[in-house]
């Protein structure tokens, strides 16, 4: 059912966008509908001169609460190898979406993969959709993540099911990358399918996407740029500006921490920067100049890795700044408080209707708020009393 | 503060109590020594004192010496209204050792004795809780110390019509260096005002400011981003291709408002229906028009239903009269709802006698009855003898409302200024503080505001440049609000705060590592405190309204002692600006409130957290009664919208998890409005008492019915 998903994800801000649970819907009755999460459709039946609400999601097999990257904390994976690469092919470049770019299409290439789901920008409306590329011209043609929210997963039923794809490769962000993992943690044998399909994630560093009004908001409107101006748009690879590249070749660039007020609400409480749950995460924090950081997390990231570099379309080097890794790791503590606080809102309305859970509501206001307490005024109920 | 080696607790500052006899307004109703023996009882307390009227020279002597020889951390007066005299008593302690941040005022004139003189039991008990709420609120609170910044010299006007021209002219005469921005290449003044000389009147004010030395003209230009606060802006502007940054003390925003193009969803033969701009132009081309039968339309767009242009009617009339000077054969009929002719400095009445004697023909229409416009005649029906009639036309005008320019919605995001319904920049404090916005260093007039013809165009021009003359006048500017502090180790830079500033006082910043970093500007911050409510990880302090004040005060408010057993408690937090007032308000009239409602002053809605709400349901609230400015008269612009939307999704998690939303009530006032309150609080308490609807048990235990 839902419900969960209403309540513990929709209704506290915290949906991620993946789209991970309207492709899994084994019902099909979600969807979006211009809300930052997915919706249930409601449907009716006309029985006679009656109509019926049909409630549609009583009787499933909770498959959205089996995918939804939000529902579960994950530890970290751990690294198996951490290097700064350059892609020598399709282009030559240290941007992340290149080296993504040259690691799949090495696949491609290789027969490791059929398929490709990543973000690309559509060209005329400069809003971000959901691709599938099956081959290397498409992967090469495709813009990549570009910090800009569309749900991944609206492609996958497609992909899986009438592309009849056996080896895809997902890119994404990291909560994409830990809804890959959640579904690969599913004991339901209905999302095996899926679970088969999907070889390989990637992520990007991400610390938050925005939403897509932010184009017209910032780049129509503040920098006086019509939409078909624009040839390429991308974040700087050092995450610092916006930059637009116009049909006359001339660039535009716009301070990054201006549209940074466009970030989607749910990724407030994401603690995942390095793309934790990833087979491979990419991104140039920790990289020297001209090249990115590569993980490698599982046996897959290595054996991708490894291909990308026997084929010359990718080069390595150890010389990655580790500190500034675990220093971003380390400021995860700060978006957990973000969670305890939002896991403090639910504990306090639960203890407003059960006593049992009370002097725990009260103890956490306190332990988080850093309330002064006079001594006596809050003990009333002792822990463990159920005030019957 | 330093943990006290006994106990472990914090060590408590040195108090001193205060109390008000109001020359026995209070003393007569409350039984003050009673008072004083259970405040000298409180932590911290060291020092308590009885005075006829405090609010004296002498008693303010007393209170200086008091502190000086006492050595006090923190005083609290028991006395009337806070927003009466808190500002008196801290001026008073200015020279002393205490910081005037640390005094405060708790109110026990309005809120216990005036109002409840008949039980004095009653009445001690509940001054007694108003007392210990302002002690225990002194305990954590931290001073907010005023701030000064430097004021630099020099403007900038965003558009070039004519307002923004004047305003620019008018300031450079004054010595002040200005940079005027106009979006569009070339200067575009309405030209359907041709009469009234407005264009030609914009063109020498055009010519003049392209002479003047003190000022800047950039054409092609866009505000991109606005940084610093009053006095010290930089502003960076997108200039062509290239962002140039400009240092400002003061942004005047003046850009015009446009007449609505005709859509693409009129089907109309364009060569025969014109609107004014188009038809203004037509007649200044000087070409000779083949005219027979022409009819104006004023109010044509539905729209205009909602707001007034206020300039169309008149150019419509001087239109017609044009028309018939030139070609007096022509039958011209004038289709109008309401002629708005009134304007500053004269009236166009003469125009309406002028046009009538050429033997132009009126008609009125009804609202409900808008012109049809067929392909040879335009059919009304006619207001005053209800009778259809059918106007043949070969040359159609219609008078198209007055919108927003473009950039106007970017302006309020960049600026921080609300938009009304129709797009316009409004002014949040229209009745507190008219022409006045959230940010001191930010005037708007004219169109960007609402539409106004030329002669309201230019008084207001030199209004606002005699204001922000003012205001760039000063030498230094002091801003004693409270102030929003980031904690940065506790910042995870999502980007809440900067959406919800009022005034644009946050913004993020790069720092090392991985997550920005918000930054607040300690001038431009006005102290409402949306962004402590938003902040998903509370890494946000606002001194006097802090985290830790406002739980630690709703804890002793609702302190099971200070009710009689099976009372109800009802727990009101009330803006200061209204719902306190109105607290007071009733408070002075003496209409009697009900006993169980404890009020937490707010400095404002916006600061109401459903954190806090939540808090005072678990420490044994019934009800909590939310009072906030009526909508439009915020004064921090939109703070009770924000608490409206937030109370809509509390109370909807309330009602999920089986507990009745009625419990939480929203309601909006104004100062005056002390029956209201009273009433509301009765009505409240009444509700709560004849049962609501809760699934389990609410905190406050076993005198509630449960209704299943």
């Amino acid at each position: 059912m839902v419900k969960r998903l209403e309540t513990e994800v929709w209704n506290l801000e915290n949906c991620s966008g993946c789209g991970m649970c309207v492709a899994a819907c084994s019902k099909q009755v979600l969807g979006w509908n211009g809300e930052s999460h997915p919706v249930v459709q409601s449907r009716t039946k006309t029985l006679g001169l009656s109509k019926t609400t049909l409630d549609s999601c009583t009787f499933c097999r909770k498959f959205c609460e089996e995918v939804c990257p939000r529902l579960e904390h994950w530890m970290p994976i751990e690294a198996e190898s951490i290097q700064a690469v350059r892609a020598r092919g399709p282009v030559f470049s240290g941007s992340p979406n290149d080296v993504i770019r040259a690691v799949v299409s090495a696949g491609r290439s290789a027969g490791l993969l059929d398929g490709v789901i990543m973000l690309d920008l559509e060209r005329w409306s400069l809003k971000p959709v959901a691709r599938i590329a099956t081959t290397v011209e498409q992967i090469v043609d495709t813009v990549g993540p570009q910090y800009l929210w569309a749900p991944l997963f609206d492609v996958l039923n497609e992909a899986v099911f009438e592309h009849k794809m056996q080896n895809i490769a997902v890119i994404g962000t990291p909560c994409t990358a830990q809804a890959v993992r959640k579904l690969r943690a599913s004991a339901n044998p209905l999302l095996k399918p899926y679970q088969d399909a999907i070889r390989l994630s990637v992520a990007v560093f991400c610390t938050g996407v925005y939403r897509p009004e932010m184009i017209e908001e910032v780049l129509v409107k503040r920098m006086g740029v019509a939409r078909d101006q624009v040839r390429r748009m991308e974040i700087s690879p050092d995450r610092q500006w916006l930059q637009v590249t116009l049909w006359d070749s001339s660039v535009r660039t716009i301070q990054r921490q201006q549209a940074e007020s466009f970030t989607r609400a749910g990724c407030g409480k994401c603690d995942d920067f390095l793309g934790e749950s990833a087979d491979l995460a990419v991104g140039s924090l920790g990289a020297p100049a001209e090249a990115s950081t590569l993980i490698s997390r599982s046996q897959a990231g290595a054996i991708f890795t490894r291909n990308a570099v026997q084929l010359g379309l990718l080069e390595t080097s150890p010389e990655v700044d580790r500190q500034a890794l675990e220093a971003a790791a380390s400021e995860k503590d700060r978006r957990e408080r973000a969670q305890a606080f939002k896991d403090l809102e639910i504990l306090m309305l639960d203890g407003l209707v059960d006593p049992k859970k009370r002097s725990d509501a009260i103890q956490q206001f306190i332990r988080l708020y850093r309330t002064p307490v006079r001594p006596g005024a809050v003990e009333t109920t002792p822990r463990g009393c159920t005030g019957c | 503060m330093a943990e006290d080696e006994e106990t472990g607790l914090p060590n408590q500052p040195r108090t001193g109590v205060i109390f008000c006899e109001c020359g026995g307004l209070i003393g007569g109703q409350i039984n003050l020594e009673q008072l004083e023996l259970q405040a000298s009882a409180l932590p911290g307390v060291v020092y308590t004192h009885r005075e006829a009227y405090p609010c004296s020279k002498d008693g303010q002597e007393r209170l200086r010496r008091a502190v000086e020889d006492r050595n006090l951390e923190r005083v609290l007066v028991a006395g009337c209204s806070p927003r009466l005299v808190e500002k008196l008593f801290r001026s008073a302690v200015q020279a002393t050792t205490l910081d005037p941040g640390y005094l405060l005022v708790a109110n026990v004139r309005e809120q216990a004795a005036l109002p409840h003189g008949d039980d004095p039991q009653a009445t001690l008990q509940k001054a007694a809780g108003i007392v210990e709420m302002a002690a225990a609120r002194l305990i954590t609170a931290e001073a907010a110390a005023p701030r000064y910044g430097k004021v630099r010299k020099s403007a900038l006007v965003v558009g070039g019509g004519l307002r923004g021209l004047s305003v620019a002219l008018a300031l450079a005469d004054r010595g002040i260096p200005v940079s005027l921005i106009e979006t569009e290449e070339e200067n575009r003044e309405p030209l359907y005002n041709a009469q009234d000389g407005r264009r030609r009147l914009a063109q020498e004010r055009l010519a003049a400011v392209q002479n003047h030395p003190g000022i800047r003209l950039l054409r092609d230009a866009r505000l991109m981003a606005v940084y610093g606060h009053p006095g010290d802006y930089e502003a960076r502007v997108a200039l062509g291709n290239q962002t140039i940054s400009l240092q400002t003390g003061a942004i005047v925003v003046a850009n015009e408002a446009t007449a609505k193009p005709l859509g693409s969803g009129h089907w109309f033969d364009r060569t025969r229906i014109k609107t004014q701009n188009e038809f203004a132009a037509e007649l200044e081309a000087g070409e000779a028009l083949v005219l027979k039968d022409v009819v104006f339309i004023l109010c044509a767009e539905e729209s205009q239903l909602q707001h007034c242009s206020r300039v169309c009617c008149a150019v419509g009339l001087q239109q017609a009269v044009r028309v018939k000077q030139l070609y007096p054969d022509a039958n011209v009929t004038v289709l109008f709802r309401e002629l708005y002719l009134s304007g500053i400095g004269r009236s166009q009445m003469a125009e309406l006698v002028q046009a009538r004697n050429l033997g132009v023909t009126f008609f009125r229409y009804g609202q409900q009855l808008p012109p049809v416009i067929g392909d040879k005649t335009i059919d009304i029906q006619d207001l005053l003898t209800r009778e259809p009639v059918r106007i043949p036309y070969d040359r159609a005008i219609l008078s198209m409302p007055l919108v927003p320019a473009g950039n106007t919605r970017t302006l309020s995001t960049l600026l921080g200024l609300p938009l009304d319904e129709y797009g316009f920049l409004a002014e949040p404090r229209t009745r507190l503080r008219p022409g006045s916005f959230a940010d001191p260093g930010i005037y708007v007039l004219g169109s960007a505001q609402q539409p106004a013809d030329s002669a309201e165009a230019l008084f207001q021009a030199y209004l606002t440049s005699a204001r922000t003359f003012r205001f760039l006048n000063q030498e230094t500017i002091r801003v004693e609000s409270p102030v929003a502090k980031i904690d940065a180790n506790l910042c995870t830079g999502c980007g809440n705060c900067p959406q919800v500033c009022p005034t644009n006082a946050v913004h993020l910043e790069k720092r090392d590592g991985i997550l920005s970093l918000s930054t607040v500007d300690e001038l431009l911050c006005v102290g409402c405190g949306n962004c402590v409510v938003v902040c998903p990880v509370k890494a946000i302090n606002l001194p006097g309204w802090d985290n830790q004040e406002i739980p630690a005060q709703i804890s002793v408010a609702l302190d099971e002692s200070r009710f009689m057993p099976g009372q109800c408690k009802i727990l009101a937090l009330a803006c200061e600006w209204s719902a306190y007032g109105a607290v007071e308000t009733a408070g002075h009239h003496r209409i009697p409130m009900p006993d169980c409602a404890r009020i937490l002053r707010m400095n404002c809605s916006a600061r109401f957290d459903p954190f806090h709400i939540l808090w005072a349901f678990l420490n044994g609230a019934d009800g909590v009664l939310l009072g906030a400015c009526k909508p439009g008269e915020c004064h921090y612009g939109m703070g009770n919208l924000y608490a409206r939307e937030r109370v809509e999704v509390l109370h909807e998690e309330l009602a999920q998890h089986g507990i009745d939303p009625r419990r939480l009530r929203l309601e909006f006032f104004s100062v005056q409005d002390g029956e209201k309150v009273a009433a509301v609080l009765a009505d409240f308490q009444n509700q709560i008492e004849n049962g609501m609807a809760d699934r389990g048990q609410m905190p406050g235990g076993v005198r509630m019915k449960v209704k299943l």
